[in-house]
């Protein structure tokens, strides 16, 4: 556990307007590591990603990310320096196909290599000119998560990666995940505590926008026993 | 591949009947379908593409128109000149107006071309009166010298321009919306432009860029309307035809390649026909406006288009692509 981190949160407070949202967020997370975020609706989950992404600026605090101040950037910015977003509501490009999202992925990030993204997701080899209109909700996902890795990103925040997902698609994902780890870490946020039992090294609870707890125990994460915080 | 062809055919089988309607229609209302196609090239572009509707394109019709007039006016007497002085003095206004027009969202930013429209119009028509003698305008008939290989100061000659002009426009527009990432990436700003900028893409010069393509692309029309004409006065930039632009795209349908002209044809060809009988033509492009939007929101050609997909897919099934 002597690696340095990769991303740091201090002291982040975020609102929406006058309703505060989210209350001195510490946070880090290492290369390669595997990290969830889970808690109610509502928590501020998706908030705090937004924030780490640059998609919402923060009323006070800082995300550090290789030592760089991400606060102010741009998400544009902070994309093309390897921090990838996927958000929960599933959205490709629907009128491209998922040839032409790869290659949107693969212009802006100059990595034409899509064998890696084969390799994790096979069937969008087969899906290559269908549509994203006429993919399902796993396919899409399989898709955003294929058009992020292009570039080759060191931190992947992925909000709600199971929602509206069939069983045997999270186990897949699972797999998936733990692949992918290899290669970067991952923050994901959500609530389907059995997927995050089998994916996540490290959970934080978080309850009406405040980090209550920090799970490092494999066993209790395993055991979901943390889910007392939530 | 398959769309690609089929464009290529299009394009050719337009040629081929624009060329054999030469002798059954009159010269002059070709010569304006042509043009006026060209025109809403760059508004079916900025609304079907980017979904950025505008109502200031008259705006940028004035300024191309302006540029080849005033060039003809004051300082030479070659088309070919005035016409590339009217497409450089478009560009260079659009990429200054661009800068601030593309950073509102819709509603603002149709709008505030709207709104510009109103400024550019007083601009030509008493603030540079001097220069451009407002509603009179500047006549240029008698200052245009016949010009080599196709001669613009003949009918013929115009039209024959006008139409190689815009075959080379379409063939633009065609690689721009199928063939290229720009295209791509445009569509993208339309569906969802925050997810764009999730895979590192700075939008603002996305819609830049397609902003003064299409607005340049308006203001050649407009240099070659002045050619055409042999004159220019402010109604050109007149906001009563301020919807004029969105209308033919929109009839013809937005972001389509041969919407824009078979757009031009119908509202030109109404304007032409139906306002021998009828003052108020302009009843009957509304209503079939909103006829053809009430069919599908997708234009004429849009619609067709759908139509032929849903054939094709009738006849072959598409793969479910189970592993």
């Amino acid at each position: 556990m002597g690696r340095p981190n990769m991303v740091e949160v201090r002291s982040l407070n975020a609102a929406y307007g006058q309703s505060k949202v989210l209350f001195d967020i510490e946070l880090n997370i290492k290369p390669n590591e595997r990290v969830a975020i889970v808690g109610r609706n509502g928590a501020g989950k998706t908030t705090l990603l937004k924030c780490m992404a640059s998609l919402l600026t923060p009323t006070t605090g800082s995300v550090i990310y290789e030592g760089t101040e991400l606060v102010g950037k741009r998400s544009y910015e902070v994309a093309r320096m390897g921090l990838k977003y996927i958000d929960q509501d599933k959205h490709v490009f629907l009128d491209l196909t998922v040839r032409e999202n790869l290659e949107l992925s693969s212009y802006a990030t100059g990595d034409y290599n899509w064998d890696k993204v084969f390799k994790h997701f096979p069937k969008l080899k087969i899906l290559i000119d269908r549509k994203g209109a006429f993919l399902s909700g796993g396919e899409r996902q399989m898709l955003m998560i294929g058009r992020a890795i292009l570039g080759d990103p060191k931190v992947l925040l992925i909000d709600e990666p199971t929602e509206g997902l069939a069983p045997s698609i999270v186990d897949d994902l699972v797999t998936t995940f733990h692949e992918l780890s290899k290669d970067c870490a991952i923050l994901t946020v959500g609530q389907n505590l059995s997927f995050v039992s089998r994916v996540a090294e490290r959970v934080y609870a978080m309850k009406e926008g405040k980090l209550v707890a920090e799970i490092t125990d494999e066993a209790e994460i395993k055991n979901n026993s943390y889910s007392h915080y939530l | 591949m398959k769309r690609f062809v089929n464009s290529w055919t299009g394009i050719f089988i337009v040629f081929i009947l624009l060329y054999l309607l030469k002798g059954l229609l009159p010269m002059a209302f070709l010569t304006e379908v042509v043009i006026f196609s060209i025109y809403a090239m760059g508004c079916s572009f900025l609304i079907g593409r980017l979904g950025l509707t505008s109502f200031g394109q008259p705006a940028f019709l004035a300024f191309g128109a302006y540029g080849a007039g005033i060039y003809l006016y004051y300082f030479g007497t070659n088309s070919y000149v005035a016409i590339l002085v009217g497409v450089l003095a478009s560009l260079v206004i659009n990429m200054i107006v661009g800068t601030f027009l593309v950073r509102l969202n819709s509603s603002y930013f149709t709008l505030c071309n709207q709104a510009f429209c109103v400024v550019t119009f007083f601009i030509f028509q008493k603030a540079l009166v001097k220069w451009t003698f407002g509603d009179n305008g500047l006549l240029l008939i008698s200052r245009m010298d016949p010009t080599p290989v196709i001669d613009l100061t003949s009918s013929k000659g115009i039209y024959l321009f006008s139409f190689i002009v815009a075959i080379l426009v379409w063939l633009f527009f065609n690689y721009l919306m199928k063939k290229s990432v720009f295209g791509a990436t445009c569509l993208c700003v339309k569906d969802n432009e925050e997810k764009l900028r999730f895979l590192g893409y700075k939008t603002f010069n996305i819609k830049w860029l397609a902003f003064v393509i299409a607005n340049t692309v308006a203001g050649l029309a407009g240099a070659i309307y002045t050619v055409y004409f042999c004159m220019v006065n402010a109604n050109i930039a007149s906001v009563s035809s301020a919807s004029e632009a969105v209308a033919i795209s929109m009839l013809g349908g937005a972001g389509t390649l041969f919407g824009p002209l078979v757009g031009s044809f119908l509202f030109i060809g109404l304007k032409d026909i139906v306002s021998q009988f009828i003052s108020h033509w302009e009843v009957l492009v509304g209503f079939l406006l909103i006829i053809v939007m009430l069919a599908g929101e997708k234009g004429i050609v849009g619609s067709l288009e759908t139509y032929l997909e849903k054939r094709k897919a009738r006849k072959k099934p598409v793969a479910t692509g189970v592993v």
